[in-house]
């Protein structure tokens, strides 16, 4: 009897340690997912023999994980290959990516790997590669595609399907792969090369960076560059790179390049930022690169070149003839100023969100970035600050010069702010942008810093729209999470550059970069014109500072013969003719033409645009030009049907940066799990006391 | 001595049973809030309707009723915001994403175990409504899906009006945590607007 008695006491024992380890873990399900993970499989799929659930929670740097077919379990395979093949054309880089997805389970999987693209990237091909076959995908209106996907999914048919989820963030759904099989996808794709400051560089991302978040309306900073091609700062990559030693990444997620260089010219060097690589000179003007070693896809490559210091490009244009017109790109570099040249008279508005959310050392490093910009202002400008929070105030009436005295009412102004209150970001666009008095000697920026949350961005976009007239809107987001969409898209409408300052400590480093740009704009109120009726991206061209060119691309019916510039330099006015008889002779420019007007149009219907037409041309667009875009998607379906089995989801988790947690939301309850445990108590106590009775 | 040997049992059977006792009552608790709820988010819905207003189920209540969906031949009201709490009560709507009516992607969540315990049956045939204070939309289930709890992308805006419904999975586990979701997403089909012109 005692013997018996300890074992229900201690079995008894145990249950509640077992229900209360569960109540605790559903209370903590939001924060320490990771530990869930773990007790939550260990207790349900004991009797499933998977492998290393501890690498579970390191799913955001590559995995390849796949579902059991009890559907209660994982397993971790070895992640996909990618093979990058890239061609580079005078200003165009062509793509070939190759992922090979490997199934090494026993069960039929589909999988699902979502990949970053350069954000211009225009993916015009798709095939599948299984065994020898090799199936060529099609391009088909988005819902199409979609549906054609499922039907080739649930018949057991092979298919992939290729959609762009943002501009810069694609997803692969690939069905039916068979055990132990592999499945090669090949995707194309073409890019514009960046040019600036006589660079030349081209970027592979591997990563999605916590500015692509998925949960985010729309990508952000770099989205800007995406239509302007070329004109702003360079995004910032330190976000995108992951020390995959710090965070004990298994070595999964590799990647092989090999990139053909026909830069036309001699070059002065070509080198890598973070990947060692080998270069070959083939032939002049012709150059082979290749990475020492198969990388870990965790920092994007980033290739440079530049030409001979003798040679240095200053225009280009190259052009496409087609049965319908001719497609062309062109590159002009304005003159560039030396340095002793007086910087431009700017009229530089200062605006300084206050609102509560910068509390402590976002105000701190604020103000004190404010502070350098304030005495870095040369005494031929004026200046104005304003500070908001649920109100906006002025230092002065109106833009004062920037000499000692008024330099040092406004540090003391800046000074004495405190964060509190809201986020009106109306009045302060109406205190800076309304009521504009203008002024034909100074160059007006804005300089709005905010960490802003705004809900109301429509109406804030087409009050900037309505009110710029000849100013610029530089945006600065300061803090962990600002509203980038917001940034990115008024500093477009704007004119202006949109600067993300990560961390705290950056502030100061990235507003003196930011100043230091704006100190010397080059070339303003820009316009092309070319003797032919040209289709031309981007349609409003921006403003250009030290060492970036002006880039275009056109459609014309008939070839264009020449193109005029004109702007203003430096007050002055200016304009320069560009003959365009001669061009280089280069495929795929129609395609990336067509990349740029998708962007263009899609720019339009944020802009209140009525969205159903915009859709529409869309729609068109890329179709003729056999385009991945929001409104298309590439598939490629195999007509054999092969899965034997119901195949199951799986999906492939691109290496992800650290700091981009997002979580569906906790939707199970232990009601279930409750009552069983209840119904297990209920039971022993039923067998004590049947054992009680009989033995007595 | 003898007593003792007695008692010992008749201890670990009175342990049980009120053991057992409270963890049944803590299970039916959760279904009970589940369905009492609705009643009461019922009437509220039913004064939005009429008000145009928002208007919490309870007095204390953080959140309101934004919108009425009906699965096959259940229907439930929607709150706003998928917090734990919220769910409890009803299925949520993720708030970062624009209710039915507004151009996007309208996410929703629900418990797997109480109101959406019904998507399991759902299949590519079955349509879906959703009545708000703009009218009343039907969508067309176009994706089913089974997706890692940190994959966002089911969240993602898109171009095309669309529903997304997300429960937990798998559907008839015992374990409260798991990492899937299943994941519905409908896309619009039609469209009737509100004549009353709340």
């Amino acid at each position: 009897m005692n013997t018996q008695t300890r074992i229900i006491i201690t079995l008894a024992i145990l249950t509640i340690a077992i229900s209360v380890s569960f109540f605790l873990n559903s209370e903590h399900a939001e924060t320490t997912s990771q530990f869930n993970v773990d007790l939550s499989y260990k207790t349900v799929s004991s009797n499933k023999p998977l492998v290393k659930v501890e690498q579970y929670g390191q799913v955001q740097q590559g995995s390849f994980f796949l579902q059991q077919e009890n559907q209660q379990g994982y397993l971790l395979s070895p992640l996909l290959d990618t093979k990058v093949d890239m061609t580079v054309t005078g200003l165009i880089a062509r793509a070939i990516v190759t992922q090979e997805f490997t199934n090494s389970t026993t069960e039929w999987v589909n999988g699902i790997y979502a990949f970053p693209l350069p954000e211009n990237a225009a993916v015009d091909h798709l095939t599948m590669k299984i065994g020898e076959r090799t199936i060529v995908g099609k391009i088909q209106p988005k819902q199409k595609a979609r549906k054609l996907y499922q039907q080739a999914k649930s018949a057991g048919k092979k298919a992939s399907l290729l959609v762009q989820n943002r501009p810069n963030l694609f997803t692969n759904h690939v069905a039916n792969i068979g055990p132990g099989e592999t499945i090669s996808v090949t995707i194309e794709y073409q890019q514009a090369i960046t040019f600036d400051k006589n660079l030349f560089s081209l970027r592979f991302p591997t990563t999605i960076t916590q500015r692509y978040l998925p949960s985010s309306p729309l990508s952000s900073e770099q989205k800007s560059i995406d239509e302007n091609g070329w004109g702003n700062t360079q995004p910032t990559f330190e976000n995108n790179t992951v020390d995959a030693s710090k965070e004990g990444a298994p070595p999964m997620h590799k990647l092989a390049m090999n990139i053909t260089l026909n830069s036309g010219f001699e070059l002065e060097k070509i080198e890598s930022e973070q990947h060692p690589i080998i270069t070959n000179k083939m032939a002049t003007g012709q150059y082979n690169v290749q990475l020492e070693q198969d990388m870990i896809a965790n920092q994007d490559f980033v290739l440079q070149w530049q030409a001979k210091p003798t040679n240095q490009p200053t225009a280009a244009h190259f052009s496409q003839a087609t049965e319908n017109g001719h497609y062309g790109m062109i590159m002009l570099m304005p003159p560039q100023l030396t340095n002793k040249t007086t910087p431009l008279n700017r009229d530089v508005v200062f605006v300084i969100d206050t609102s509560g959310s910068m509390a402590g050392t976002s105000m701190k490093q604020a103000k004190n970035a404010l502070a350098w910009a304030i005495s870095d202002l040369s005494s031929t400008d004026t200046f104005n600050v304003i500070a908001f929070n649920s109100t906006a105030n002025k230092v002065f009436q109106q833009s004062m010069p920037a000499n000692n005295a008024n330099k040092s009412t406004a540090r003391k102004y800046i000074d004495q702010l405190n964060a509190n209150g809201g986020t009106e970001i109306l009045s302060a666009l109406q205190l800076s942008l309304g009521h504009q008095t203008p002024n034909p000697t100074h160059i007006r920026q804005v300089v709005f810093i905010t960490d802003g949350a705004v809900g109301n961005e429509a109406e804030l976009f087409s009050y900037i729209n309505k009110h710029l007239n000849q100013s610029r809107l530089f945006t600065v987001g300061i803090g962990s999470a600002p509203n980038s969409y917001f940034m990115t898209e008024a500093a477009l409408m704007g004119k202006g550059t949109y600067t993300y300052v990560s961390s705290v400590d950056t502030v100061q480093t990235k507003m003196q970069q930011l100043f230091g740009k704006l100190k010397q704009p080059v070339l303003a109120n820009l316009t092309a014109q070319l003797n032919q009726e040209v289709d031309m991206y981007p349609r409003q061209l921006p403003d250009l500072y030290q060492g970036e060119p002006i880039m275009l691309s056109y459609f014309s019916k008939q070839a264009p013969e020449q193109m005029l510039i004109s702007g203003k330099l430096r007050q002055q006015d200016w304009q320069q003719t560009l003959a365009l008889q001669h061009s280089g002779q280069q495929s795929g420019l129609s395609t990336l033409w067509a990349r740029r007007k998708i962007a263009h149009l899609s720019r339009e219907k944020y802009k209140g645009q009525d969205a159903t037409t915009i859709n529409k041309q869309i729609l068109a667009i890329a179709m003729e030009h056999h385009l991945v875009s929001e409104m298309t998607s590439l598939i490629a379906v195999d007509m054999t049907p092969s899965a034997k089995a119901k195949s199951i989801d799986s999906a492939i988790k691109n290496q992800r940066p650290k700091g981009q947690q997002g979580m569906l939301p906790q939707t199970a309850t232990p009601a279930s799990l409750q009552a069983l445990i209840a119904l297990f108590f209920l039971i022993l106590a039923l067998g004590v006391n049947l054992l009680n009775k009989k033995r007595q | 001595m003898k007593s003792l040997t007695v008692n010992k049992p008749k201890a670990i059977v009175i342990t049980c049973c009120f053991i057992s006792a409270l963890l049944f009552g803590s299970s039916m608790y959760i279904h009970a809030k589940a369905i009492v709820a609705q009643w009461l988010i019922e009437n509220a819905w039913t004064a939005t309707l009429s008000t145009g207003k928002q208007q919490p189920p309870w007095s204390w209540a953080d959140t309101y009723p934004v919108a009425k969906i009906s699965l096959k031949s259940h229907s439930y009201y929607l709150l706003a915001g998928i917090t734990g709490r919220t769910l409890a009560f009803g299925p949520g709507h993720m708030s970062s994403t624009p209710l039915p009516g507004k151009a996007g992607n309208t996410v929703i969540a629900g418990h797997r175990d109480t109101h959406f315990a019904q998507l399991e049956q759902l299949t590519f045939e079955d349509n879906l409504t959703v009545e708000t204070l703009k009218g009343q939309f039907t969508y067309q289930i176009i994706d089913i899906s089974i997706v890692h709890e940190k994959d966002m992308s089911v969240t993602a805006s898109t171009s095309n009006d669309t529903l997304t419904l997300i429960t937990c999975y798998p559907f008839d586990s015992l374990s409260p945590d798991t990492q899937w979701r299943y994941v519905i997403q409908a896309t619009l089909q039609k469209r009737d607007n509100n004549q009353s012109g709340v």
